[in-house]
């Protein structure tokens, strides 16, 4: 399709239905290359399967996906593997592998996607990732005794490792502590920075009104409100900006501070 | 438990190791025995009927497995063509001379015994055809003493080689008493002026004879033999009254004759000499319902027994319709009723393989 | 009532075919699991699974096997002497050992220990989103997930079944020692008198049958669980009772092909 070049993720009555009920209800979206989208909604709206769907993590009961112009479905194996390695996705419950070691989770992916890399490149690369979340515990350690925020961390850490050009966080930092957020936040920035398209759903009003360029609203499975922050805050749809009002107060009160705070948190960085 | 997760991969492996080399072992173990291994030749023999043979039997020498049966087909002249194989280190017995016999019966089971050549130590051609002992090069071979039989065949089927001259030779009586009576009749009839009745009665009494040699040979083989044998015995004796009665310088024949070479004593008697030659008939039936009730309870796998028991019944058949022509004679009832195609079941006897 | 007899039995066909296109599924990506293996990838899943599925199963396969073979002996010399048919004890104890219960008792022992706990496992697996997570990364949980351990199963099936022969054999040599003392070598020299290599064959594609069953059910029930926890002792109930009928109705089948 001509109109998709420069579309990162584009979805057409995209439909999940599951045995007794119908979480997503035909939802058509287009997030561009680079932006950074933010999905909002009340709980149990749909948001987070919708993500999935569009993903291609769990199946459409119908409707198109197509992930850089790539319809999902009809992809073999190796198609899938590519896809995947320009695709990250954040579990909004970390969802991190708990028969293999912390240090196996991150080796995981990278050996699956750069298999030419040498042991000694993928140690240094998750051992500078570990580094930059401040993750000081023993990678040898199951997952299981990791704490929510530690393992949260962990799987943001497993989904960057691989360098997707589109990134999807379902709740990034639900059960993260402040300073965890702060650095999720940092890296997050510098991902935008370097043109990666992220798509975060978050609840979260410092996280979006700190990245998001666009927000989609989706409630009771279908799409609300897709719009620039602006054009979104300027919705006189109830509904919207009760979802929203939160994200665009916090908008007001913080904006002063942004750039102050960005700069401290990349020199961390 | 963490001693095996630490040594998991040695742990699997001595698993894996320790199991093929078991069936590596078995294997070697078993195929020697079995002589996986070893070449085997091919050579093939002619039957007459692939009954109680199949594909895989054993091919016997002295009770030793020498080689396997490998294919059975129904060849053009409707003989079974038999392939069979024979390991690398039992190829010398298999020489010119040498001789297979299907020996099958219905208790033990069935091998294909190798008897072997004596007329040279040269062993065969793969592929060549090595006869059957009871086929005609088979025979001839026997004659001139070019094979050494290799083993006493079991005692079943030893009887049923006895069984069969001496049924054969019952059969022939049957046949001859049918030539008489049939001459009686025509003579009754006037249909026959000048029959050749001293003639063939001097027939039935060498018979007579041949059937006494075949029951003694029978009868020595059967003494003392067990239980299964026992009943075959009585059909033995049986048989052999029947025959007595027949040989009975009193008995049937002289006085079918008469003492005046007429036939007035066949009617002068109240029908005595026709109620004697019904017994003997009846008792020869007898003979083979007794027969008949061996080879059903040895199973009916050895169609030898099916195959001299229906020889016997239809000898008795013509003899019965002899008797009934007798009984309808046109002097005493109304003549002998025709009976169609009464093939010659010597003929087939012969064919049936042991 | 009528409604929901109706509804089973029109499922029921739709969910073998499903099940067997799983099973397809597997075989399909064998190749694939080779050739992660080859990348470095898979983690030892196969190992791992022999060594839980195999090797810890031997104990209960030796002393199963040991009491079997036994009894047969026993019975069988009690027995058949009378009627003059002695030779046979190998004949049966080869027909009894190694075509029937050596496959389908160690089938047996490795559904009731390995099927629950693949398709548990598999199941927790879902309920907490790792196999989404296989998914998002470009893991296939078929090539990653199911076909180590059906190839798991499947292996220490054949093996066990080798050792479930072995122990068999042996155990009812030790007891003819007991009855009646008889040479090894005359053991022996029975024994290979009565086997053929079509027993050998019957029995190890007996082996890598039911391996591929029990391996495919358990991973497809456990794979089955949609999202809740309590969904995962059903499946794991569910994978029991399938891999039983399933393994009973493919044995039938093989021996009944092997004698036709």
């Amino acid at each position: 399709m001509a109109d998709d070049a420069g579309v990162a993720l584009n979805t057409k009555d995209l439909i999940v239905e599951f045995e007794n009920f119908t979480p997503v209800r035909g939802i058509s979206v287009k997030i561009r290359e680079g932006s950074t989208v933010a999905v909002m909604g009340r709980s149990g709206s749909g948001k987070s399967t919708f993500i999935k769907a569009a993903s291609g993590v769990i199946p459409a009961t119908s409707g198109e996906v197509r992930v850089f112009g790539r319809l999902l479905g009809p992809l073999n194996n190796r198609e899938l593997r590519r896809l995947r390695k320009v695709c990250g996705f954040v579990f909004q419950d970390a969802a991190l592998w708990q028969n293999m070691s912390v240090y196996r989770n991150l080796a995981l992916p990278l050996e699956q996607h750069y298999p030419e890399l040498s042991n000694a490149e993928r140690d240094k690369k998750i051992r500078r990732a570990v580094e930059r979340i401040r993750f000081t515990d023993d990678l040898n350690l199951r997952p299981a005794s990791l704490s929510a925020g530690e393992a949260k961390l962990v799987a943001f850490v497993r989904a960057i490792l691989t360098e997707p050009k589109l990134l999807i966080l379902d709740e990034p930092t639900t059960f993260v502590d402040r300073t965890g957020v702060d650095r999720i936040l940092s890296m997050l920035r510098q991902l935008k920075d370097a043109g990666t398209t992220l798509v975060v759903v978050s609840h979260n009003a410092t996280v979006v009104s700190q990245l998001a360029d666009e927000i989609i609203v989706i409630d009771e499975g279908e799409l609300l409100i897709h719009g620039s922050t602006d054009q979104v805050a300027a919705s006189d749809n109830p509904v919207v900006r009760d979802i929203v009002s939160d994200v665009l107060d916090q908008a007001a009160t913080f904006d002063s501070d942004i750039l102050s705070l960005l700069g401290e948190i990349d020199d961390e960085g | 438990m963490k001693f095996r997760i630490r040594f998991a991969t040695q742990i699997v492996g001595a698993f894996t190791i320790l199991a093929v080399v078991f069936v590596i072992v078995l294997m070697v173990a078993i195929g020697r025995g079995q002589g996986w291994f070893e070449p085997r030749y091919e050579y093939s023999t002619e039957l007459s009927s692939a009954s109680g043979l199949n594909i895989g039997m054993s091919v016997d020498f002295r009770g030793f497995e020498v080689g396997r049966v490998t294919n059975i087909t129904l060849n053009e002249d409707n003989n079974v063509d038999v392939t069979f194989n024979i390991r690398e280190r039992y190829i010398h017995l298999v020489t010119k001379g040498s001789l297979v016999e299907l020996a099958s019966n219905p208790i033990l089971g069935g091998t294909l015994v190798l008897h072997r050549g004596t007329r040279s130590s040269e062993p065969l051609e793969q592929f060549s055809v090595i006869p059957e002992w009871n086929s005609d090069i088979g025979r001839a071979i026997r004659e001139v003493g070019f094979v050494e039989r290799s083993q006493p065949p079991d005692p079943i089927s030893t009887l049923l080689a006895e069984l069969d001259p001496l049924l054969n030779s019952i059969s022939e009586i049957l046949g001859s008493t049918e030539l008489i009576l049939d001459t009686l009749a025509g003579t009754l009839d006037g249909t026959v002026t000048e029959g050749p009745i001293a003639e063939t009665v001097t027939q039935v009494l060498s018979l007579l004879a041949t059937v006494e040699a075949r029951l003694e040979q029978t009868e020595s083989l059967l003494a003392g033999s067990d239980d299964l044998l026992v009943s075959v015995n009585r059909i033995a004796d049986n048989a052999a009254a029947a025959s007595d009665e027949f040989r009975d310088p009193a008995g049937i024949v002289p006085r079918l004759l008469g003492a005046s070479g007429t036939l007035a004593t066949l009617f002068d008697d109240d029908n005595v000499l026709f109620d004697e030659i019904l017994d003997i008939f009846t008792s020869i039936n007898a003979t083979l319902d007794e027969l008949n009730e061996v080879a059903r309870f040895a199973g009916s796998q050895t169609p030898q027994f099916a195959a001299i028991i229906e020889e016997g019944r239809e000898a008795i058949i013509v003899g019965q319709d002899v008797l009934t022509g007798l009984r309808n004679n046109p002097l005493l009832r109304g003549g002998i009723p025709e009976r169609i195609d009464q093939p010659s079941n010597v003929e087939s006897f012969r064919e049936a393989q042991f | 009532m009528l409604e929901a007899v109706g509804e089973r039995v029109l499922r029921a066909p739709k969910e073998l075919l499903y099940a067997l296109g799983f099973m397809v599924e597997i075989v399909r990506n064998i190749p694939a699991y080779f050739q992660m293996q080859r990348r470095g990838g898979g983690g030892g899943v196969l190992k791992m699974q022999i060594l839980f599925t195999g090797v810890n199963a031997l104990s209960i396969v030796a002393v199963l096997s040991l009491a079997i073979g036994a009894v047969i002996i026993i019975q069988g010399l009690s027995i058949l002497p009378q009627l003059g048919q002695g030779q046979l004890i190998y004949t049966i104890l080869i027909a009894v050992i190694t075509r029937e219960l050596g496959p389908i008792l160690t089938a047996f022992i490795v559904i009731a220990r390995s099927g629950t706990a693949i398709s548990t496992e598999l199941g927790g697996m879902v309920v907490d989103h790792q196999i989404e997570a296989y998914m998002a990364t470009g893991l296939n949980p078929i090539t990653y997930l199911a076909v180590p351990r059906v190839l798991g199963v499947v292996i220490s099936l054949v093996l066990l079944n080798i050792y479930f022969n072995f122990f068999g054999l042996v155990g009812s040599f030790l007891v003819t020692q007991l009855v009646q003392p008889l040479a090894l070598e005359e053991y022996l020299f029975g024994l290979y008198g009565s086997v053929t290599l079509r027993d050998f064959v019957a029995s190890f594609a007996k082996s890598i049958i039911f391996g591929m069953i029990i391996g495919s059910v358990a991973t497809y029930q456990g794979l089955s669980v949609e999202r809740a926890g309590t969904e995962v002792p059903i499946r794991a109930i569910k994978a029991v009772g399938q891999g039983i009928t399933l393994t009973v109705i493919a044995n039938a089948a093989i021996t009944l092909v092997s004698y036709l």
